[in-house]
């Protein structure tokens, strides 16, 4: 839609302001710049959590299955909510497009080794139909109930919220937390210089 | 942001425009879609953003009541 809610003249349907259909509890929203999409994460029923490309007049499924025109879905279900790209050079170039997703398992679990209560990085691959590597980024592992929530990266870093709050060592309860995940700059400096280092022990004749 | 409502006993969704001049609370209200069907389940969230076209999108469907997503 407009900034005014009315509908734009080439919206899929004249006179409806859906864009796309088929989606299921579709949480969150991230634009990726590199080619300039809207990306969702979307629960599913019993099976088959997912992240969609948006694309206009498309059709994604439901009800029925979470997978159609889907780039990933988990089978078992993770409650994918918030996602983002990294894409403004908060994180080092390694990291550039890499997709954020913070899955939040189940309402209101206590401790770790549970469902989801996680952020994951994934790697798509080039024309955006599958990843190409996942792996866990943050993971929880206190005792409390906390689950990563919101999610977007901003100044200087990736944020994130959780819900339901930790619980300290002390034993005390805290409300949700805003987190922010910053490079550690003198660390990555050094790896670098190690790098540097065996590139030039390899480089000697 | 998206927000819910009761409307004579109905669950419905609306998107405001909204500003603040301390971070902490709403100085303003601009009502742009009202009268969205949406339920009390856990998956009315609905996601808000505006696209590299400048237009505004916002996720709805709730999976608990397939009647109104």
């Amino acid at each position: 839609m407009e900034l005014d809610g009315s509908i734009p003249w080439d919206n899929p349907n004249p006179g409806s302001l859906v864009y796309a259909k088929g989606f299921r509890n579709p949480f969150g929203a991230a634009w990726r710049k590199s080619d300039l999409s809207l990306y969702i994460a979307g629960n599913g029923p019993d099976v088959d959590d997912r992240i969609a490309k948006v694309r206009p007049y498309e059709n994604y499924g439901c009800p029925g299955t979470m997978r159609h025109n889907s780039v990933f879905w988990w089978h078992h279900t993770q409650a994918p909510t918030a996602l983002d790209f990294m894409q403004d050079e908060q994180f080092p170039p390694d990291f550039n497009d890499d997709l954020f997703v913070a899955l939040f398992g189940e309402a209101y679990e206590e401790g770790m080794g549970v469902k989801g209560k996680r952020i994951v990085k994934m790697r798509l691959n080039a024309d955006a139909t599958a990843v190409k590597s996942y792996n866990d980024f943050i993971a929880y592992v206190g005792s409390g109930p906390a689950s990563p929530c919101g999610l977007k990266f901003g100044p200087n870093g990736l944020y994130f919220t959780d819900m339901h709050g930790d619980i300290t060592e002390s034993g005390d309860r805290t409300g949700g937390n805003v987190f922010r995940v910053r490079p550690d700059k003198e660390r990555i400096g050094k790896m670098r210089r190690k790098i540097t280092r065996y590139v030039e022990i390899w480089s000697e004749p | 942001m998206s927000l819910l409502y009761e409307d004579n006993g109905e669950i419905k969704g609306k998107m405001v425009r909204t500003n603040r001049l301390d971070g902490l609370k709403m100085d303003s209200m601009e009502v742009i879609l009202n009268g969205i069907p949406s339920t009390t389940r856990a998956h009315q969230v609905q996601a808000v953003s505006i696209g590299f076209d400048g237009k505004l999108y916002l996720n709805v469907a709730d999976g608990g009541e397939w009647e109104k997503a």
